[in-house]
């Protein structure tokens, strides 16, 4: 049986293309609308709730979200769902209490590193851009990867060849209308994603439900050994797909997952970005009170297409055979099961619009990643070490450094192996900076003796979280260290805040900070 | 067990499919109005832009 067999046709293509002309056209226009430095890296701060809102959610529902979401979905079946438990339960938190994200918004300060050097000094503004931008452009590494192989498994293409120029294809479009536009483009560009990939979704999603049915759900755990119980250890489902690995969830991940978590809701720069974005501190606490809607959907509906690919493979032995097959000589990885689901289930016609849908959210996810890391290479790296610049030069350096992290993400894409979940991916390259940025804005923030020398050690403590990365993880147990990435991902919150209580106890601030944040009481 | 935890799932898919639906039209609405009123506040810093070009020249 053929693996790759699709319901795409010509017809759908032609929607897809004609949805990326449009965007192209988008970007050129948005240009007329950057008058400033403030223009281009936060749309000079106009934004209202409901604006932020659609704007976050584009940038939010990446389609890498979909890849790793559905590929958890497929490996652990219901027990992924409590990802998106914590989310919402730490976005609504923080929207009920204003915690960190109404005082940071109060500082007026357009990136978060803006604010080291206004709490502590220009060396930490350099350092934790510095720790941002590495972890952030790692994060973002396998982005590409992950949606050109979504194009290619959900419209039938086997050739190696066909992934590398879509990945580059893709990037290209990217590129150019950022590069134009900034933040202004990003934000006009997101909105209309965020209807076209609002409409891919109900389509989606109500095909799936039509395909499975509500009974198809229930059998996936009381016939398919699907998993529900994310305290359970074991995977169940890996009996019947030999793809799935023994260890299930349990505790030590969701404690894992808790920081990672509950600091990237607060603190992941393009998340932060639209937060200082936003007109005042209290749209910054109303953004974060409605968040749980948008963050918890972005979870909770990939991992039902993900559940619905596990229940179609598990219950059709032909394609079953073929995927394990294909999984087993690596020609398809398991993040790839969704789409080549999808391919199956969803009619010609409506399979194009699913397909611009998930291209939207690959580019309003890649626009706003692109900028925020940018801005901070230009605003709190480059401009504290050789600045002054004038504002003309910030914006070609900011557009200067989205052509060159488009180069790095190209390049890593296409050599870089995963040999663990995407999702464990993700979450250990943004420990790199998570785990020192936490400790040091809150406690910048709300504790009176935070120090410099504290927020050096915090910083520089998220490095730890490199060593979770796989080919570091193949390194310590070739030494003899057989440690998993949730030890040292939890190891590196440790040291950070550790390191950051530690520093500011023993090298505590000589004297009051030059513009230190009024905010810190 | 398996009855609690598939409860407790199926309130959640109903609840994030359902508020996500509701926010999408709310969100949508509201949105492009929005829009308009960011773009003609833009618009004004591109003005003054294009009468005192000085502006972006001066060091930061």
């Amino acid at each position: 049986m053929n693996l790759y067999q699709t319901n795409f046709t010509q017809v759908d293509s032609v929607i897809v293309v004609v949805y990326l002309l449009g965007s192209l056209v988008i970007g050129i226009w948005a240009n007329r609308y950057v008058g400033n430095l403030s223009d281009y890296l936060v749309a000079g701060r106009t934004l209202r709730i409901r604006l932020a809102l659609a704007s976050m959610t584009g940038t939010e529902f990446g389609l890498v979200t979909f890849m790793y979401m559905s590929e958890l979905g497929f490996l652990q079946q219901f027990a992924a769902l409590y990802l998106g438990v914590l989310e919402g339960v730490a976005v609504l938190t923080v929207g009920l209490t204003g915690f960190l994200v109404y005082r940071l918004r109060q500082t007026e300060v357009m990136t978060v590193p803006e604010y080291y050097q206004r709490r502590f000094s220009p060396g930490v503004r350099v350092v934790g851009g510095t720790m941002m931008v590495l972890s952030g452009v790692l994060n973002m590494g396998l982005f590409l990867k992950a949606g050109s192989q979504f194009i290619t498994a959900i419209s039938g293409l086997q050739d190696e060849m066909y992934l590398k120029w879509i990945m580059t294809g893709l990037l290209l479009l990217v590129l150019f209308y950022t590069v134009l536009g900034g933040m202004v483009s990003v934000v006009i560009t997101d909105l209309i994603q965020f209807f076209v990939l609002g409409v891919g979704m109900v389509v989606v999603t109500g095909f799936v439900v039509y395909n499975i049915g509500l009974d198809g759900f229930q059998h996936v755990v009381t016939q398919y050994a699907g998993c529900y119980d994310p305290t359970d250890s074991v995977n169940r489902s890996a009996t019947l797909l030999p793809a799935a690995t023994q260890q299930g969830i349990g505790y030590k991940t969701i404690f894992q997952m808790a920081a990672i978590i509950g600091s990237a809701s607060l603190l992941w720069p393009p998340m932060a970005s639209r937060t200082l974005a936003v007109q005042s501190s209290e749209v910054a606490q109303r953004l974060y009170r409605f968040s749980p809607i948008p963050l918890l959907a972005r979870n909770v509906i990939p991992i039902i297409w993900g559940i619905a690919a596990y229940y179609y493979f598990a219950t059709n032995d032909g394609f079953r055979e073929a995927l394990s097959a294909a999984l087993a000589d690596e020609s398809v990885q398991t993040w790839s099961a969704m789409p080549l689901y999808l391919s199956k289930v969803i009619p010609t016609g409506c399979i194009g619009l699913v397909t611009a849908g998930m291209v939207a959210a690959f580019m309003s996810t890649h626009d706003s990643y692109l900028l925020c890391w940018s801005g901070v290479i230009t605003q709190d790296i480059l401009g504290p070490l050789f600045g002054p610049f004038s504002q003309r030069t910030r914006i070609l350096i900011t557009r200067i450094g989205i052509l060159a992290i488009g180069a790095v993400l190209l390049t890593w894409g296409l050599w870089y192996e995963l040999s663990s979940n995407l999702w464990n991916y993700m979450a250990v390259t943004g420990t790199v900076y998570l785990a020192g940025a936490l400790p040091v804005v809150a406690g910048g923030l709300y504790w009176k003796r935070a120090s410099t020398a504290g927020a050096y050690f915090a910083l520089l403590g998220g490095l730890t979280g490199l060593l979770a990365m796989d080919p570091s993880i193949a390194m310590l147990k070739k030494l003899g260290l057989t440690v998993s990435g949730a030890d040292i991902t939890l190891l590196a919150f440790a040291v950070s805040a550790g390191g950051f209580v530690a520093g500011s106890l023993l090298w505590p601030n000589r004297k009051a900070t030059p513009g230190r944040d009024e905010t810190t009481n | 067990m398996m009855q609690l935890w598939m409860t407790l799932w199926t309130i959640l898919l109903v609840v994030s499919c359902g508020t996500f639906l509701g926010m999408m039209v709310l969100v949508g609405r509201g949105a492009v109005r929005e829009l308009r009123e960011t773009l003609s506040e833009l618009k004004e810093d591109t003005r003054e832009a294009r009468e005192h070009p000085e502006i972006l020249d001066q060091e930061i």
